[in-house]
């Protein structure tokens, strides 16, 4: 028996042996590192010829598939000799039959944010990136993306930006791509952006208790409610049912916004730290807590009564609040009530009265964005040419104006551009085929040098992208839900989020 | 006239091989390449520097240590039990296949409505709460508390017993009946005969059950992870959540290097159990 | 009498223990019948309308057994309104079929080789067989693909069947079983003359019956059920099989899961009763002949 062991671990050494040949012939191409982490530095290598094929992949959302097939036939045209292949991720849609009226109509729907079917789409990817293949650009939307960087599957832009005479970094809000460094890397560029802005409804201060709020341009939520609560006296009667509220959201709601704005207080990514227990983040619990216990935000939670009705849309909006935090999707229509444009944030309650006071900001005067659409560039590429000219199209004027395209562009032409054809109304209706900019009259441009200017002021403030996990906002957000449900107390909530995510890092 | 008779046995293993070797033995081989370079794609080779992490590692060395608990309560759990129901079953003469096909249905329902039924089951507000409360039992949170292990050996029990019972039932029906008559003969009684014919040769058997079962024991946390989340409770963080998140994480050569450890250790606990096999049967 | 008795004891212990097992299954057939709407209402804490109105403050889950209206809604959605179910369900056939026949082909050649052999190594080789089985699957996915890339076999059935057919758990069961096989079988057939298949189709099939009707049981179950490779070689939905659809749908549409699971378990049933039974009577006929 003692044979077949030292036969068995010879063999197994032979084995391993034979594993690391195989490993080191695969990537002989590249001389011989004496790092690997140097091969990530590959730099941009101008002049290369933008033909072939590539494959961009990303999870079946719905903004990026038509955005990308937009982009991809519009790229085939441009650059004969070149085809664009938009992997999603294949998810069988979800056929449903209703019965409308003694009719039966079928519904056809992708299916929801499935978590399965998520975590089915990074197994997938993961293989075939570590198989030393996959899609040549990859969205960043579902999947974890620093971590891509940590092992070397994302190559880093910053000599492409740099020395590709065809980008020009002044043409972009450079601090919108500045923000999403990741280690100084820029491992993705984010061809979009949206944030949060501020707005208060004045009927509800009086002119001194607006002061601070007008001559301020950020504001914590701290700062806020302690703003509101003279305003909140004063127009609420103590014991009425109907209470005006600072906040229309609910308490998981609010702590969610409160500690993401805080976020690298409690988790450092890049350093693999978590600190949730020194009292601040229990602290943060009960304080949000309290919040409801005043009426200063929405009770109860939303899983318990969830009215989807049409009844309390419209009775939501005529709903105040003393603050709104509104995304910046309804900036535009914020400042031209008689715009076209239909979607945007109408849930929030009544606006008339609503003036813009600036942004919420975090610990350190961090003021955050998150994008729509980022795209990162494989370093298995074999065609990084064509990738980086398919980027940069993304990221180009002609595709930036596009409907598809959800956020504001971080294309300051097609921006503008964009905002002209949205304010004459023509982006949703286009004359023709064509989308052509009409002459803006006195009206519309004085609309238009305004929204320019109050989006410029607050696009300047932004100064981050946090680097977040979703793994870890999914840990926190089921725990803290036994919070605010009353099963469990802040103290056991943290105990047990710093053990799960402290365990997740160390992994 | 020996070279010939050696030839044509080769032809019945050499299909298998071929195939064995390309689709199991060379992936293998890849497999393990991967725990000496330090990262999946142009990696360089570092030697043992990963196994040196790996032993490091927090996370590791506790996902280790919960199999390791798990393991040593389920897996005889289960022996014993499939053991016992496969005797039972096989001595029931009526109804047998019915029998076994009940015990078999835990691994026909699909997954995904087995991870429903069990998550209704033990929710915070599920239906064994529910029950709880009406006998006048404060709420259990099952899912995430330390009883958590005592549900997923349950659910490893539940989902494997009708594979081990098939697989005992199979080695019962190859003992010869020709053995027990002529122990009859020689007058022995039941118990010797269950020791001394059914046992000995049902030796193999067993542990081919007990290889399977440490197997499936890291096969069942598919269900453990959609009923949990990749990061349930720390008392049933296993190496299989290690290794998930690991492939999840894109680190490859992690995974791999805890691929090997395992391998090996499990390679150790084979060996002893073929040895074993091979003693008694002497 | 006390034959009897003790017989009764056993039943009684098989007959409970098998209503735990079977209780899932329970739920699952007769929610079947269930409106979508019903299950919507049983399988959520969140309070409905008529709960607050009552001042409910807490909600349960709760599994009826029986169904309040007995419907067969599901079933319609299922197999009539979603016509993709049958080209998954016929996929997952595509599938698991070859994977079960080859398997069990190569499987037995492998285990009969393996008993006859006189090769000095043939237990190296054996344990070997076995080690490579213990790898976790997450570790084997790369290398697969990396193998399927290089056989260009990665974006068809291919690729999971080839694996699952050379997959060594069979030639390990099957021989495990041949142990007990008194070696004089073979011997005495090879002085009456019969050659090695002869041998092997008269005598060694015949006793590996039960043996060949797990392996085919615990392949097909095992294929039936499979998802990760399934998802990472398909990449057109209309050729996954049905088990990667089954395993989201906890997720999303649980109006018609139990409906969904039962027509999904319905094949393996079959295959387990019907298939088990002729493939017994096979096996017994070609040793008689």
């Amino acid at each position: 028996m003692k044979k077949i062991t030292a036969i068995l671990l010879s063999v197994t050494m032979g084995l391993t042996f034979i594993g690391c040949n195989g490993q080191t012939s695969r990537n002989d191409t590249g001389g011989q590192p004496t790092k690997s982490q140097d091969l990530n530095e590959s730099k941009y290598a101008p002049g290369g010829e933008v033909v072939g094929e590539i494959t961009v992949s990303c999870y079946d959302t719905i903004s990026y598939k038509n955005f990308l097939d937009e982009a991809a036939k519009a790229f085939e045209e441009k650059y004969p000799g070149t085809k664009v292949n938009i992997e999603t991720f294949s998810q069988m849609p979800d056929v449903k039959s209703q019965t409308v009226g003694g009719k039966t109509i079928m519904v056809i729907g992708k299916g929801e944010d499935n978590a399965q079917a998520t975590d089915d789409y990074i197994n997938k990817i993961n293989t075939e990136l570590m198989s030393g293949e996959g899609a040549d650009i990859i969205a960043i939307d579902v999947i974890p993306y620093y971590k891509y960087v940590d092992s070397g599957q994302l190559e880093n832009l910053n000599s492409y930006m740099e020395l590709d005479e065809s980008f020009q970094i002044n043409d972009y809000f450079v601090n919108i791509f500045n923000a999403a460094k990741y280690k100084e890397g820029q491992y993705f560029l984010p061809i979009d952006y949206t944030f949060d802005y501020l707005s208060f409804d004045s009927s509800l201060f009086s002119e001194s208790e607006q002061k601070p709020l007008l001559e301020n341009d950020l504001f914590s939520y701290e700062q806020l409610i302690e703003l509101g609560q003279q305003p909140y006296l004063n127009v609420n009667k103590v014991g009425e049912k109907d209470q005006v509220e600072m906040f229309g959201i609910f308490a998981q709601e609010l702590f969610n916004k409160m500690w993401k704005e805080n976020y690298n207080q409690f988790i450092d990514i890049e350093a693999r730290t978590v600190n949730l227990n020194d009292g601040d983040f229990a602290n943060l619990l009960n304080k949000v807590r309290d919040y409801e216990d005043r009426g200063y935000i929405k009770q109860g939670t939303k899983n318990k009564l969830g009215e989807a009705s049409m009844g309390a849309f419209e009775k939501n909006k005529l709903e105040q609040y003393f603050y709104k935090a509104n995304s910046s999707f309804s900036l535009l229509q914020f400042l031209n009530k008689d715009s076209k444009r239909k979607f945007g944030s109408t849930s929030q309650g009544n606006q008339e009265n609503d003036i813009i006071a600036g942004q919420i900001e975090g610990n350190d005067g961090v003021v955050p964005y998150t994008y729509e659409q980022a795209y990162g560039l494989n370093s298995n590429s074999t065609n990084k040419t064509t990738a980086w000219a398919f980027m940069k199209f993304l990221a180009s004027e002609e595709m930036q104006t596009s409907l598809n395209l959800f956020g504001i562009p971080v294309n300051k032409n097609a921006l503008a551009e964009k905002t002209k054809l949205d304010i004459t109304g023509q982006l949703f209706e286009p004359a023709g085929n064509e989308l052509k900019t009409t002459e803006l009259t006195s009206e519309q441009l004085e609309i238009y040098n305004n929204y320019m200017k109050v989006l410029g002021e607050l696009s300047d403030r932004i100064n981050t992208f946090f680097v977040q996990d979703t793994t870890i906002n999914s840990i926190i957000d089921k725990e803290v839900e036994n919070f605010f449900n009353g099963s469990k107390t802040s103290e056991e909530v943290t105990d047990i989020l710093q053990n799960k995510i402290e365990l997740y890092l160390s992994e | 006239m020996k070279s010939k008779r050696f030839d044509s046995t080769l032809l019945f293993i050499l299909p298998g091989l071929v195939g064995f070797v390309i689709f199991f033995i060379w992936p293998f081989i890849i497999s393990l390449g991967y725990a000496f370079v330090d990262q999946p794609v142009n990696g360089v080779f570092v030697g043992v520097q990963n196994f040196v992490d790996l032993f490091r590692n927090k996370a590791y060395l506790k996902g280790l240590m919960n199999t390791l608990i798990f393991m040593s309560i389920s897996i005889p759990l289960n022996m014993f039990l499939s053991l016992g129901i496969a005797l039972l079953v096989n001595k029931a003469n009526k109804h047998k296949e019915a029998f076994t096909l009940l015990f078999l249905i835990p691994l026909v329902i699909p997954s995904g409505s087995t991870v429903f039924f069990w998550k209704m089951l033990f929710a915070y507000d599920g239906y064994l709460n529910y029950i709880l409360s009406i006998v006048g039992i404060t709420k259990i949170n099952w899912l995430e508390t330390s009883y958590v292990l005592f549900v997923v050996v349950l659910i490893f029990i539940w989902k494997n017993l009708g594979y081990n019972m098939v697989l005992i039932l199979a080695g019962l029906n190859n003992i010869p009946k020709e053995y027990y008559e002529a122990a009859y003969v020689d007058g022995a009684g039941r118990f010797q005969c269950f020791r001394h014919i059914t046992l000995i040769n049902l030796l193999p058997t067993i542990i081919l059950v007990l290889i399977m079962s440490i197997i499936n024991s890291f096969k069942v946390f598919k269900e453990i992870y959609l009923i949990t989340g990749n990061y349930p409770h720390s008392s049933i963080y296993m190496l299989q959540h290690f290794m998930n998140n690991m492939f999840h994480s894109l680190n490859y050569q992690r995974l791999a290097t805890a691929t090997s450890i395992l391998v090996l250790m499990i390679a150790v606990i084979t060996q002893f159990l073929f040895k074993m096999e091979r003693k008694v049967s002497r | 009498m006390s034959h009897k008795a003790k017989e009764m004891i056993s039943y009684a212990i098989l007959v409970s223990i098998s209503l735990i097992f079977i209780f899932p299954l329970i739920i699952t057939v007769t929610n079947s019948f269930v409106t979508e709407m019903e299950i919507g209402l049983n399988y959520t804490t969140k309070l409905s309308l008529f709960d607050v109105l009552d001042q409910v403050s807490e909600n349960f889950i709760s599994m009826n057994i029986i169904p309040s209206q007995f419907s067969f809604g599901q079933y319609k959605e299922v197999l009539i309104n979603q016509p993709s179910f049958i080209i998954l369900l016929m996929n997952s056939i595509k599938i698991t079929v070859p994977v079960v026949i080859g398997n069990l082909v190569i499987s037995l050649l492998s285990a009969y080789a393996f008993t006859i052999w006189e090769w000095k190594y043939k237990e190296v080789l054996f344990f070997v067989y076995v080690i490579v089985m213990l790898m976790p699957l997450q570790a084997v996915l790369v290398p697969n693909y990396i193998i399927a890339e290089q056989l260009n076999i990665k974006e068809s059935y291919l690729a999971i069947i080839l694996p699952g057919i050379f997959s060594p758990f069979g030639t390990f069961l099957l021989r495990q079983g041949l142990k007990n096989m008194p070696m004089e079988y073979f011997e005495a057939a090879q002085i009456d003359g019969a050659n090695k298949i002869q041998v092997l189709v008269y005598i060694v099939l015949p006793q590996m019956k039960s043996g060949i009707a797990a392996l085919t049981m615990l392949t097909f179950i095992e294929y039936w059920n499979l998802v990760e490779q399934a998802i990472i070689f398909i990449k057109d939905y209309y050729k996954e099989p049905l088990s990667v659809f089954l395993s989201r749908i906890a997720d999303g549409n649980i109006g018609v899961i139990f409906a969904a699971s039962c027509i999904y378990m319905f094949l393996p049933f079959w295959f387990l009763i019907v298939g088990q039974k002729n493939l017994e009577k096979g096996i017994e006929l070609s040793g008689i002949k």
